[in-house]
């Protein structure tokens, strides 16, 4: 960072899309990339005299999250009227949870790299539901209310963030938790996952708190830090000049990488929340509570501790490993097949995770089978196949769809161990390089390298090259 | 008054003196009005947000109004409820639930009906000033 003297300190409004099927409080649906106002209704679009009726599937899935935060649930929320006049928001007012939230301090727990994990503290979770969504035109703007009316879960953090890559960071956990709680998929369409970031700094060492400059709407998490180093770095040139920092909300301009002021027009902060009277309050049973849990996944952060102590594996292969749930249940699922976990992790991180990021799909979609994965490299620890036999199949796999052993005898990989079909192929290549042999025994070691090729050479390459080795060393030592 | 597509507050011209009549007569009584008062700066602030805008008697009016209202309440809160629990909901608790289930509506079009402008099946408003 610029000085060495600050430290920022920083809090993020996390605004994510809840994957229902319908929208929050009407049966809209809620699927990205139709066409516009298609899922529309008399509810979401704010005609006079509708009401709104709870989605349970978003609440569900917003104490699920909040679960896995470690939230205290309550079990008694209202919902609010948040109001303000914007064209996107039909109604004159957002339904959001101001007082009495669903979800209640909590934290989120950030991979330690190399040092003991991070908390960071949550302040809340609640639902809300989302705008519609404007675009501008040179004489007016045009209005699409497909979005307006989806779930949202708002997370807000307790400042507890130092950088902006402790920021992203945390981003990334919290994506993590909504894939893995089944909130959603990862897939982070346009305003799919939206942030807020207040940021302030103070002279490195101080409790106090400097004043924030709050950024909004930033929809990338390369923006995200982007946005708070540009805001760093400015706060701390208005101190070090001696000035003094205006408590101001900014946004983000993505094409010059600053931020820049809003004017005091286009946010007023007086909300005059107040109880929305159209939905009683929101009663969530113990049971239900005590259900949902029961039906939580085991989570990164836990997964992250198993990896490191139960399967012996390093920082950075526990965080590739379980940042998406479903590498996490591929590697896992390739476990029980093998002696050695470590070479189940290597293998998900280099030839599974490399076709799924080139071709951009699912692992499911992108990748063979697990167990398949799993059948490949139970040969290689059984010297049936070596590793670059193994990646050879695999890369046939993922193109024929046929299973592991199938493609093996298809492209005749399968590596050969058999002592007297190598101690064969040896004693031919001894008897044909009768000068060689003499050398190598009269001192030119680098000569060993060629014997091991000549009879790989006479076995096709399938032969197993430990074995070939020890043949080899017998035979020209006697 | 009445607001119109554009935001601004067309006059009709006669605009209903409202006084509510529901309120005991007490509560208007200068001599026990509460010592808080909505100011001027309040009405205009409410006004402002509201996007509505007001004669220079709307806002005496308004003034004397909504501060009568504060004071009929300033009155109910007269009444000792600490030991009351508070009353969220009449009627059978619990909430009412809808399943994740989609029941789009048959005929979106209809939807844009009521449009004062339109550009496709886009609605179109004056534009937002950035």
């Amino acid at each position: 960072m610029a000085s060495e003297a600050y430290e920022a300190v920083i809090g993020l409004e996390v605004h994510a899309h809840l994957q229902t099927a319908a929208k929050l409080f009407c049966g809209c649906a809620t699927k990205f990339g139709a066409s516009p106002n298609d899922n529309v209704c008399p509810v979401c679009i704010g005609m006079p005299g509708v009401l709104p009726v709870l989605n349970r599937r978003a609440v569900e899935l917003a104490i699920r999250m909040g679960l896995a935060a470690h939230c205290e649930i309550a079990p008694f929320s209202i919902f609010a009227r948040k109001s303000y006049f914007y064209p996107d928001l039909p109604k004159g007012y957002q339904i959001s949870q101001y007082e009495l939230p669903l979800c209640r301090g909590g934290y989120v727990e950030l991979p330690g790299n190399g040092g003991a994990p991070r908390r960071i503290r949550l302040v809340r979770i609640h639902l809300e539901e989302d705008a519609g969504k404007n675009i501008h035109e040179r004489d007016a703007s045009l209005i699409d209310f497909n979005r307006s009316g989806v779930p949202l879960a708002e997370i807000v953090s307790e400042p507890d963030l130092r950088s902006a890559e402790e920021a992203v960071e945390y981003l990334n956990e919290l994506r993590s938790l909504l894939v893995y709680v089944g909130a959603s998929d990862g897939k982070l369409e346009e305003g799919a996952f939206r942030c807020d970031c207040n940021v302030s700094i103070r002279p490195r060492g101080s409790s106090e708190l400097g004043v924030k400059t709050e950024i909004k709407n930033l929809n990338s998490f390369r923006f995200v830090e982007k946005a708070i180093n540009y805001e760093i770095k400015r706060q701390i040139e208005i101190l070090e000049a001696g000035g003094r920092i205006p408590q101001e909300t900014h946004l983000f301009d993505p094409e010059r990488e600053v931020t820049r002021p809003m004017r005091s027009k286009e946010f007023a902060n007086d909300y005059r929340y107040f109880p929305e009277p159209d939905l009683p309050p929101l009663c969530v049973s113990p049971a239900m509570i005590e259900e949902l849990r029961a039906t939580m996944p085991e989570l990164p952060a836990e997964r992250r501790a198993r990896y490191a102590s139960e399967l012996g594996l390093g920082d950075y292969e526990v965080g590739i490993l379980t940042r998406e749930r479903e590498v996490a249940d591929y590697f896992e699922a390739m476990i029980p097949a093998l002696k050695n976990p470590k070479s189940a992790a290597n293998w998900v991180m280099t030839e599974v995770l490399r076709i799924v990021n080139e071709s951009g799909k699912s692992i499911d979609e992108a990748a063979p089978p697990a167990t398949e994965s799993a059948a490949l490299l139970r040969m290689v620890e059984e010297t049936k196949l070596s590793l670059n036999a193994a990646k050879t199949a695999f890369a046939a796999m993922v193109k024929s769809r046929k299973s592991a052993a199938a493609t093996i005898e298809e492209l005749g990989l399968i590596q050969i161990s058999d002592e007297s079909a190598i101690a064969s192929a040896c004693e031919a290549v001894l008897a044909a390089e009768p000068d060689k042999v003499a050398e190598y025994r009269g001192g030119r070691d680098k000569l060993f390298g060629f014997f091991v090729g000549q009879v790989m050479k006479a076995m096709g390459g399938k032969a197993n090259p430990r074995v070939i080795n020890e043949v080899l060393r017998k035979k020209l030592a006697g | 008054m009445k607001e119109s597509e554009n935001g601004t507050v067309a006059r009709t011209g006669n605009e209903r003196r409202w006084k509510p009549d529901f309120a005991p007569a007490a509560c208007y009584d200068s001599g026990s009005m509460s010592q808080k008062r909505i100011s001027r700066e309040q009405v205009l602030h409410v006004a402002e947000l509201a996007r509505i805008e007001l004669t220079e008697a709307e806002q005496r009016q308004l003034e004397t109004d909504l501060s009568n209202i504060l004071g009929y309440i300033e009155k109910l809160n007269q009444l000792d409820t600490s030991a009351v629990e508070p009353t969220f909901q009449v009627g059978d608790p619990g909430t009412p639930w809808r399943d994740d289930v989609v029941t789009n509506h048959p005929d979106p079009d209809a939807m844009l009906q009521n449009a004062p402008a339109r550009e496709g099946r886009l609605f179109k408003v004056p534009k937002i000033i950035e």
